[in-house]
């Protein structure tokens, strides 16, 4: 069945098309939680859970805004984020980084923090796509170093240097941005 | 004082940052991108592509179907442990691509002749890899289908299915070698649905394709493919340096003194050119030791044009033909000497060949290999050395004219020999020699010969051909060839006795 198909059937609340989502993208589902998700006990509940957002969510896909495929590898991704920020909560507190800014920020870390992620935007459309896109494995989708390896093709150890490099380039792009 | 705005963020504030940041609905094509599949079935498709189409032009029947067979092995080795299916794939392309690369590299070296003239039949090879590339596809599509069946979804591997088909019925129309409009129009139609069904794959994996888990390498694609290149130039150059000549048995020639005086006195008396003597091995002058007659015709080719050239360039060739006349128990007969001379010394040291046509009107009496005896020389260093012909091999042909002029058929007897010179010797020369009986001849006839010594001017060539191999054209050459040309005709009525080219 066609993707416009399964969206169409999902609107109109028709349950094939609810059948039809389960089966032919369960695996793209699991693929995304996987990496966040290490605990296949964890992975079945998240899929529940998303496929349950789906349904009740489907009205407020655009595809204007964004593929068929994004929507559901972001609400994935976020289901998959909340079902382990629960259970870390439930485990214990985190503990808090001195360089992860606080929940709370003052009036001037949240300008600063804005124009930071500002300046990471702009630096980001400078990137290649290969480039853009091992970024996004690595901090969006959460894969670890080795599966972006086998997946690329080459080896952990040359997917760390070229994270390495392009994170040292991000910082010096950004830290230029306001040179005077 | 310090302005916060310019200091980059810290190595884990960046991370954070990036966590953060990154557009809540990642781009489409990042969306597509990020699949464990995508990048090894594009390079199987790709491969599954340039390995089924050959072109026959600027040697991309051997570029494209190398690269396919990289991609291909490369594709199904992220795939090889999915299940036995795709691991077998993997194994196939791995075994197809190490025998490509052996040709590939054969066909750098002088001895492929020799490799492709071995006992094994052409066509029974030709059917093995057929047989091998459709096991692949059989695999593939055994392997497409147990992906399906892991994932949950439905078994939809018609592309897969229809590659094998599509393949299956281009055998017959190769064993076929049909050369009509119809077998052309069957390729295309062929060629493609197979493009179409290999297009029509990358949907059959879309849903299936996030089960798949690549297998981690040691070496990466990039390094895999650096280290493939680095053999084939290595090959190629192993080819090029230890098989671009062929092999010759030199010695050092017999000295001038020990031969025989009183046959060459008479010889240079009759006008027998002095530096042929000197050439001429002791049995070669001894055949001519009665000789009663000598004619002899010279022509000096440019060695950057082929052509004869007046006045004579520095570096030239220069054929001479000598004809003896011997005395016979009934009719007298003809030694005929061929011999050429590179005056300013090889352009190139690779392969050289002579070709030499006989032309008889008889039936009988064709050139043999045994009926041809020959040397070649050079000096080094003040020294001479020769050594016989690489190979001397004739070649029987029948030609036919028309019978208004009496003449129903005529064989002809090519005889070629092989050889090289090595680097940095000088005045590079040889000759061929044989008997032409001229017993069953009326007075008024005319027998004459052809010679054809083709040169290798270049070594850029794949895949490499020896001069021996080649195809001439008269008065010409062709890329790394060149062809120089020499008639002699005799006429046999003692009365008009004279050469004429």
């Amino acid at each position: 069945m066609q993707e416009q198909e399964i969206i169409r059937l999902m609107k109109q609340r028709d349950e094939h098309g609810a059948e039809a989502f389960l089966q032919y993208y369960t695996p793209l589902l699991r693929y995304i939680i996987a990496p966040i998700l290490p605990n296949e006990k964890d992975q079945e509940d998240c899929l529940s859970e998303i496929s349950l957002r789906v349904w009740n969510n489907i009205g407020s896909y655009d595809p204007s805004r964004g593929s068929w495929t994004a929507w559901l590898t972001a609400l994935g991704r976020n289901a998959a984020l909340n079902h382990a920020r629960q259970a870390r909560h439930t485990a214990g507190e985190e503990a808090l980084s001195d360089q992860i800014p606080a929940r709370e920020l003052t009036p001037e870390a949240a300008a600063l923090l804005k124009e930071q992620q500002e300046a990471l935007q702009r630096a980001l459309q400078r990137l290649s796509p290969g480039e853009k896109q091992l970024l996004y494995r690595k901090y969006y989708y959460l894969q670890s170093t080795a599966q972006i390896a086998a997946e690329l093709g080459t080896t952990e150890r040359a997917v760390e240097g070229k994270l390495y490099r392009l994170k040292k380039r991000l910082r010096k792009w950004m830290g230029g941005e306001h040179h005077a | 004082m310090h302005d916060p705005r310019c200091t980059p963020p810290e190595e884990a504030a960046l991370e954070h940052l990036l966590q953060a940041s990154l557009p809540e609905l990642p781009p489409a094509e990042i969306a597509q991108g990020v699949t464990p599949w995508r990048r090894a079935m594009d390079r199987i498709l790709w491969g599954l592509a340039l390995t089924s189409i050959t072109l026959q032009f600027w040697n991309l029947q051997y570029l494209l179907p190398t690269i396919g067979l990289v991609l291909l092995m490369l594709g199904f080795r992220a795939l090889r442990r999915e299940n036995g299916w795709l691991a077998g794939c993997f194994v196939l392309a791995a075994f197809r691509l190490a025998c490509t690369c052996f040709l590939l590299v054969i066909n750098a070296a002088l001895y492929r002749e020799v490799f492709y003239a071995l006992p094994w039949n052409p066509l029974s090879v030709r059917l093995f890899f057929y047989a091998v590339q459709l096991l692949q596809l059989f695999c593939f599509w055994q392997g497409l289908r147990g992906l399906q069946r892991r994932a949950g979804q439905p078994i939809r591997a018609g592309g897969a299915a229809a590659l094998l088909f599509w393949y299956a019925l281009l055998f017959p129309l190769f064993l076929l070698q049909y050369q009509g409009w119809f077998g052309i129009i069957a390729l295309l139609v062929l060629y493609y649905l197979i493009l179409r069904s290999i297009y029509g794959l990358s949907f059959n994996m879309e849903k299936a394709g996030y089960c798949v888990r690549p297998a981690s390498v040691k070496l990466s694609d990039r390094m895999l493919c650096l280290l493939l290149c680095v053999l084939l130039a290595a090959g190629f150059a192993g080819a090029h340096l230890f098989s671009s000549r062929y092999a010759m048995d030199w010695a050092p020639a017999p000295s001038a003194a020990s031969a025989d005086q009183a046959a060459c006195a008479r010889l240079a008396a009759l006008g027998f050119p002095q530096r042929v003597l000197a050439d001429l091995t002791p049995e070669d002058l001894a055949a001519c030791a009665d000789a009663e007659q000598v004619w002899v015709h010279t022509s000096d080719c440019s060695a950057e044009t082929n052509e004869l050239a007046v006045p004579v360039p520095p570096k030239h060739l220069q054929i001479t033909t000598v004809a003896v006349r011997l005395p016979g128990a009934e009719e007298p007969h003809y030694k005929i000497f061929h011999h050429f001379f590179w005056a300013g010394d090889l352009p190139f040291y690779g392969t050289e060949s002579l070709q030499l046509q006989a032309m008889q009107l008889l039936d009988e009496d064709r050139l043999q290999e045994n009926d041809v005896a020959g040397q070649v020389l050079y000096d080094s260093s003040g020294a001479t050395y020769c050594a016989p012909y690489h190979a001397i091999i004739a070649v029987d042909t029948l030609e036919e004219y028309d019978p208004f002029f009496g003449v129903s058929e005529i064989h002809s007897s090519k005889i070629r020999a092989a050889f090289s010179y090595p680097a940095r010797s000088e005045n590079q020369r040889g000759y061929l020699t044989y008997t032409m009986d001229a017993s069953q001849c009326n007075e008024n006839s005319i027998l004459y010969d052809w010679l054809q010594y083709i040169h290798q001017n270049g070594w850029v060539q794949y895949p490499v051909r020896s001069a021996l191999s080649y195809q001439a054209f008269p008065y010409g050459s062709d890329g790394p060839f060149s062809c120089f040309e020499d008639t002699i005709q005799l006429f046999t009525n003692t009365a008009a006795s004279d050469t004429a080219s």
